[in-house]
Formats: C-alpha cells, sequence, structure tokens
C-alpha cells in the first residue's frame, strides 16, 4: 500500500521530510542543526508548557545608603554598601499557546542574596565639637527580590529542541536588609571608638513595575518532559523606606541565568 | 566708669605668724636638704633611708608606678618622731627596676621633745573656733605634727585647717600650750544618666558638657568621666559655700548646677564644668595621670557662692575671694570667683574682671594645687610656695596650649596667666614677668613675708625658666641666653616638669632642688646631654637658680 506522505496541519510529520518545511521555520532548523540529533518537529505542539529553574542573578545592582543620625547633639553620618550584584534565583513559569507560535505566560521568581554590608560612621566625640571619631564594619544583609512576569510569547518548536522568546512588563516586590544605626563602644578618653554592630531593619518596598525580555530554551527527552535553560534581564526601580534613611531608591532585577525541568502538555 | 578699689587677687594672700616659733626650744632645727643623684651619694641615701625606715624614722606614704618609665616606681617617705609626722620632712626615692636612680628631700636632724600632747582634739578645735570664728565639723580632726621651726626648734602642734571669708588657713597649735604658733593662709588660688548637654561659654563659645539626667533634669555631674566631677551652683548663697568647707554642711543634688534641657543657658557652670573636664583629660593624656591623686578622686566646684550685683554691699574680704579669685580648697574642692560686673574695673590696673570660670590656665592652675597636694605637698609659703604656684601656672599653661591654638587673642594658648578673665593682659606673665611687675631673675626674688613670702610673687622666676627651655630666648636681668627645645616640642618640657615636680620634689624644696629634680627628670626621660636636659639647665641658670 502506498504511503502518502503530506504536512500535518500542525507541522512536520516525518523527520526525512524536514527539507520540505516552510520557510518560516528556517529559524528551528537552524537552531536544531546546532545540536547532534538534530530535533525534529513534533506531530503535535503542545499547548502548555511549564518551567522550572534555579539559577543566579548576576546585575549591577549596589546599595548605597547614606544617612545621618543624632550622636552626642551632632549629627552622624553612617555609609553602607551593600553589593546585590549576585543573587540565588528560583523561578517557575507556565506558557499557554494561544495561536500559532503566540502564547502568553507568567513567571515568578525569588532571587535572593546573603551578603554583608560595609558600613561606615563618622561617631561624635562626646566632649568636642567637630572631633568625630571614624568606625566601619560589617553586618549581615539579606535582600530578597520577588517578581511577576507577565509575558508574551513567542516560540519556537522544535521535535526535541524548543525555544521561547518572550518579553513583557514585569512586578517587583524587594525586601531588604538595611541599616538604620551603628552600635559601637567607647572608653574615656573616648578619642577612638570601635564599631560593635549595627542596628538594622527589613524593609519592604512597594510594588515597582518593570520590564524583562528573554529566552528559554529546551531539550525535550520526551513530548512533555525535558529540561531547559533561561536567560532573562529584567528590570524595575523600587523605593525603600526605613527608619532614619531617606526614601533609597534601588535597582531590582538583572540578567537571570538558569536552568532547570521543563514540561510540555 | 565705676572704679572699684581691690586689692591684687595675688595680694591678697597674707601670711600672719601669730607667735613666736621655736619656743621652747629643745633641740636645733636642722634641714638636710637631700639630692643625690650621683652613684656615690645615692648609695649613701638608699642606706640611710632604708635604716630610717626600719628605725620607724621615715614611712611610706605612697609607692607608685612610673606611669613615664616602665619599671620606674616612686616612693614617697614621710619623716616621723616618735610616731609623729614632723611637718615638711619628707623624701621621695625613684628606683629603676630595685635600683635607686634620685633621692630628693628634706630630712630634719636633732629631733627631740616629747610628743605626749597636754590638749584634746576638742580643746584645739575650741582653740580654732575661737581664733577664726569657724567651729569645725565632726570630720575635720587637727593633725598632731612635729613643726620645724624656721629660726631653729621643733615644736609639738596641731595642725587643723580651717576656711573662712579670707580663705582656708592651716593653724598650727602649740599642742602644750594652746599658743597659736602659725597660722598660714593655705588657698591655693588664682590670684543619673549620663547625657551631652550644650552651651555657650563665658566668652560665647560653643561646648560640650558631660552631664547626667536626673528625674527630668540636667545637672552638672559628669559621668562619663573616670572620677566623679560635679558642679554646683551656689546660687550666691555665701554662707552655705561657707558652711560647706568647713564640713558644717554637705551640697546635694539641688545643689548642683541645672538645666531644664540639654542645652544650657547659663554660661558660667558651662565653662567651669567643661573646662574641669578638659584639665582632668590632659593630666590623663599627656601624663597618664588619674586625677589630682592620681586614684580618680572626686572633683567638686562651686560657682556663683556670691552675686554680682552684691558686690557694693559686700565686704573687701568677699570681694577679694569670692569676687576676684578662684581657689583649689582642698580634697578635691574649688571654687570660681565671680570677677566683677560690667563697668567695674580694678583701681591699680585698669583691668576688668571676668567669672574665673572663663579661664582655662585658671583652671588648670587650680587643680594642679591638688595635685600637688595629692604628690609633692609642696609648702605653701616662701621657696616651697612658689615652686607650688609656679607649678600650677607651669600645668596651667600647658593645658592651655594642649587645648587652644598658640595666639594672643581670647582663648587662645599664649604664656599669660588668666588673660581670659583679667583682661587685658592677665596677672603674670611667663615670657616676660617684669611686665606685669614679677621677678624674672632670682637676684630680684621678693624677700618679704607679704603673699606667704612671695609665693606667688616669686614664681615668675620658675614658671619663666620654664618658658625659656621651651621657647628660648635670653633672660632680661641675666642676659643670658637659653637654647630651648621648641614650641614643637613643647610636650618634653611638660613631662620633664610634671616628672620633676610630682614624683622627685620634695615637700620643702628651694628653686634649687627643683633645678635639681627637673635636670633628673629630663636625664630620665630624654637622656643625659639631651636637648631637653641642656634647655633646663640653660634655662634654671639664666634665671639665677643653681
Amino acid at each position: 500500500m502506498r504511503r502518502e506522505m503530506r504536512n500535518s496541519e500542525c507541522g512536520i510529520q516525518n523527520s526525512w521530510h524536514t527539507f520540505l518545511i516552510p520557510n518560516s521555520e528556517f529559524f528551528v532548523l537552524t537552531l536544531a542543526l546546532a545540536v547532534p540529533g538534530v530535533a525534529r518537529a513534533q506531530t503535535t505542539d503542545p499547548r502548555f508548557y511549564v518551567s522550572v529553574n534555579a539559577g543566579v542573578q548576576r546585575s549591577g545592582n549596589n546599595v548605597t545608603q547614606s544617612f545621618s543620625v543624632q550622636k552626642n547633639l551632632e549629627d552622624m553620618p553612617i555609609t553602607a554598601d551593600i553589593d546585590e550584584k549576585r543573587g540565588v534565583m528560583f523561578d517557575g513559569g507556565v506558557v499557554v499557546r494561544l495561536a500559532g507560535r503566540f502564547g502568553m505566560g507568567f513567571a515568578a521568581s525569588v532571587v535572593t542574596n546573603d551578603t554583608d554590608a560595609n558600613v561606615t560612621a563618622s561617631v561624635p566625640h562626646p566632649f568636642f565639637f567637630a572631633k568625630p571619631r571614624s568606625v566601619a564594619g560589617t553586618t549581615p544583609s539579606t535582600r530578597r527580590e520577588t517578581a511577576g512576569h507577565i509575558q508574551a510569547v513567542y516560540l519556537l518548536p522544535g521535535r526535541r529542541l524548543n525555544v521561547m522568546i518572550f518579553g513583557g512588563p514585569s512586578l517587583f516586590s524587594i525586601r531588604q536588609t538595611l541599616v538604620t544605626d551603628v552600635v559601637y563602644s567607647e572608653t574615656y578618653p573616648y578619642d577612638t571608638a570601635t564599631f560593635s554592630s549595627a542596628q538594622t531593619a527589613s524593609s519592604t518596598s512597594k510594588t515597582a513595575i518593570g520590564f524583562h525580555a528573554g529566552v528559554d530554551v529546551a531539550w525535550m527527552f520526551s513530548r512533555s518532559l525535558g529540561v531547559g535553560g533561561m536567560a532573562r534581564f529584567a528590570r524595575a526601580q523600587a523605593t525603600l523606606n526605613a527608619t532614619n534613611n531617606p526614601a533609597l531608591k534601588v535597582d531590582a532585577g538583572g540578567l537571570l541565568v538558569g536552568g532547570g525541568i521543563r514540561l510540555a502538555f | 566708669m565705676r572704679v572699684l578699689k581691690v586689692l591684687f587677687p595675688a595680694l591678697i594672700l597674707a601670711l600672719v605668724v601669730t607667735g613666736p616659733v621655736g619656743h621652747p626650744l629643745r633641740a636645733q632645727a636642722r634641714p638636710r636638704t637631700v639630692s643625690a643623684t650621683a652613684f656615690a651619694d645615692l648609695r649613701t641615701w638608699d642606706a640611710t633611708v632604708d635604716r630610717m625606715k626600719r628605725d620607724d624614722l621615715l614611712r611610706v606614704r605612697r609607692t607608685t608606678d612610673d606611669a613615664q618609665l616602665p619599671g620606674r616606681v616612686h616612693e614617697r617617705l614621710e619623716q616621723f618622731y616618735q610616731g609623729v609626722r614632723v611637718f615638711g620632712g619628707d623624701v621621695a626615692r625613684q628606683t629603676d627596676h630595685g635600683l635607686t636612680v634620685s633621692i630628693f628631700g628634706t630630712l630634719y636632724d636633732g629631733v627631740d621633745l616629747d610628743v605626749r600632747p597636754a590638749l584634746s582634739i576638742e580643746d584645739v578645735k575650741a582653740i580654732v573656733e575661737r581664733e577664726s570664728g569657724v567651729a569645725l565639723g565632726p570630720d575635720r580632726t587637727p593633725e598632731l605634727v612635729i613643726l620645724p621651726g624656721d629660726a631653729g626648734g621643733y615644736r609639738l602642734t596641731y595642725r587643723a585647717t580651717v576656711f573662712t571669708l579670707q580663705g582656708d588657713s592651716e593653724y598650727f597649735i602649740d599642742a602644750k600650750t594652746g599658743v597659736v604658733v602659725l597660722k598660714v593662709a593655705g588657698a591655693r588660688r588664682q590670684g543619673g544618666t549620663a547625657a551631652i548637654g550644650r552651651g555657650k561659654g563665658i566668652l560665647g563659645d560653643d561646648k560640650k558638657l558631660s552631664i547626667s539626667s536626673q528625674s527630668g533634669t540636667f545637672v552638672a555631674s559628669d559621668m562619663l568621666r573616670p572620677p566623679s566631677l560635679k558642679t554646683y551652683d551656689a546660687r550666691g548663697d555665701i554662707n552655705k559655700v561657707l558652711n560647706f568647707l568647713n564640713g558644717r554642711t554637705t551640697l546635694v543634688t539641688s545643689d548642683l548646677a541645672s538645666s531644664t534641657s540639654t542645652t544650657w543657658g547659663d554660661p558660667v557652670p558651662v565653662d567651669a564644668h567643661a573646662y574641669i573636664g578638659f584639665v582632668y583629660d590632659y593630666y590623663f593624656k599627656r601624663h597618664g595621670r588619674r586625677g589630682l591623686d592620681n586614684n580618680n578622686i572626686s572633683i567638686l566646684s562651686i560657682v556663683h557662692p556670691v552675686r554680682r550685683n552684691d558686690i557694693l554691699t559686700a565686704s573687701n574680704d568677699i570681694v577679694g575671694l569670692f569676687y576676684l579669685n578662684a581657689f583649689y580648697c582642698c580634697d578635691g574642692v574649688m571654687v570660681f570667683g565671680e570677677g566683677l560686673p560690667p563697668g567695674f574695673v580694678l583701681t591699680s590696673t585698669r583691668q576688668t574682671v571676668n567669672f574665673f570660670a572663663a579661664g582655662l590656665d585658671v583652671i588648670g592652675h587650680e587643680l594642679t594645687h591638688g595635685v600637688t597636694d595629692f604628690s609633692s605637698r609642696l609648702i605653701s609659703r616662701n621657696e616651697p610656695g612658689a615652686l607650688n604656684e609656679a607649678f600650677s601656672d607651669i600645668m596651667g599653661t600647658s593645658v592651655e596650649f594642649f587645648y587652644q591654638p598658640a595666639g594672643s587673642g581670647l582663648m587662645q594658648a599664649d604664656y599669660l596667666i588668666g588673660e581670659d578673665v583679667v583682661t587685658p593682659g592677665g596677672i603674670r606673665n611667663m615670657a616676660n614677668p617684669g611686665a606685669l611687675g614679677g621677678p624674672d631673675h632670682y637676684s630680684r626674688r621678693f624677700t618679704g613675708t607679704d603673699d606667704d613670702g612671695g609665693v606667688h610673687i616669686n614664681s615668675t622666676i620658675v614658671s619663666h625658666a620654664f618658658y625659656l627651655a621651651i621657647e628660648g630666648g635670653t633672660n632680661r636681668t641675666s642676659g643670658l641666653s637659653v637654647q630651648g627645645v621648641g614650641a614643637a616640642n613643647r610636650e618634653q618640657m611638660e613631662k620633664v616638669y610634671y616628672r620633676g615636680f610630682t614624683q622627685l620634689l620634695p615637700a620643702n624644696a628651694t628653686f634649687a632642688v627643683a633645678r635639681a629634680v627637673t635636670i633628673q627628670a629630663a636625664r630620665d626621660l630624654y637622656g643625659v646631654g639631651s636637648a631637653a636636659e641642656r634647655a633646663v639647665t640653660q634655662a634654671w641658670t639664666a634665671v639665677g637658680v643653681n
């Protein structure tokens, strides 16, 4: 019986006919060729894609606090520098293919960073005006960025390799440990002081709106299970408030790179 | 401008000898000055001191580790005869890891008298009350001492200190007969919760104050420095001040200078309280000394002992002591004079007199009397008295240079004493003593009996030597030049004089002994042949003390 070969409605049915694919899918092909055992188009593209990732966030974010508190009848200037350039990221998302290669998705990510804040202060002398003593030290600081990403997705599905390009608005909330005061020790004659610790408070920002864009590449072991990698750049600016501090504008987001499980169904 | 006739502060002090000294004589008083730094002398005197200790002729009053030179120990011994202290007889021995380095002192030979008093303590108190008009409180117990006479001989006496409108006075009362043998004006005068306060000083500068909070009120009680430093406001109640000084009443918390907020309005307690702290800090930072007694004794000061506006109705005694003076009384107590109201000047010099609390050097001077009381115990008359006053001027000026920029204006460091209070010019000039009538050379010393034998007057011979040792220059009388260590090295001279005067000098020292101890101190600290030793030596020679 003669076997007919034809294009399915949804894509290429047989890998050995890949040369018949429409020109619009050339990009997928190119990506697939880059991998040994190149992916082939699936017989039926899934409607739902789920991803779970772990990874890191890299950014140029630094939190710099500069404020004063009153000590010994003078201002005690305090600065705190917190390096937020690196964080651990957990991310999950779902994409619904709506029509053709277009879909919508939602992803949520949590980035945490435990680091030390470098704190300096000029402690006014108890007996004299304008004779401050310098102190410096570190204090633990934790930052937790929680973000929701509403995604417009363009899907480039292959037989094994699925690629998604996405972007859209992001909603950020930041919970950040901020320095609110410095504790120091001093003994007579008080010409020097020693940093003991810093008083801190956790500040949670109001929801800040930003944006994101990224790409997700998945290698499917089977029709519904695979692994993948994701890179997303997201950015927003949030405002933090803490005791003794003026309103502090901080950058959120950065380049998130991670990998994890992919589900498709 | 109204002119108030008053005596110059330094001249208000008077030595009053009210009875013959040295009668009855059981032996001739023969003071021996000890000044041993050479090996042969040291060996002899070391043995003598040890023998006298064994025989209970010398008793150790205090042994202190040297704060400047590790390993050095200073032993102060007082002379006793049959258990009674010989007034003015003492020895200061310095050792380095057990080896004696120097011995200075005054010892009295030939003491031979019956040390059993005929009078009781109560008898003596009654005599003191009769003589002074002051009833001593229960804590004021006269001390039985053997008093060497100026003209020779010894007398068993009771020594009692009382405070009157003329100042504090030492009475020496014959323990057998009740005769007042000697009366010495002893006052060394100038001529809750921790909180920080602020206020303007008398000259308008902003100052911080270490105060405390008690029941919602801020009081002038320093809780940040190791000792208790309290400033009381007598609010013009002179009777309360006198009763306190004589031990008949105590000052309570409500007597402390106070403010309802941390910002103080009255500049007088602001300056007094701040400057006393400064002086304590100077001694600690520069010399490692912990307060007047080196053991953080409390310092209590009193401001507004009188009201300025009452000056026209005040007696000359009150004006002289409580308007035109500041004085260290005893046991860490200091009183600040009120100065003259605006528009009044001193008759003799046309100078105005501000609140005495305005003078950092004044307060340094007075508190240094406390340091002397707890170290060399220099006797407050004649040459020891002049050394006492000179050391106070030297340290008062050093405190000024420690905190203030050098210059010639108000609140600037210079070699004038009291220039921020008695204006213009101050009351003594260490750089050029003659400018204010003081002698700059031993040959010009005052030899009369006023001023306790010229203790303030002759002090400028010594303090001028200190000036020359730092700044260098030529003594106007001798024409001899001195190569000083330079202003940048003033710390060297401050340490040399501090060491000499607090650790090596005996109570009855002469200028010549002061020369020897300061040279020894310079050798101790900076080495034989050092610039410091050369400067000290040249300076003493230039002022005629050899």
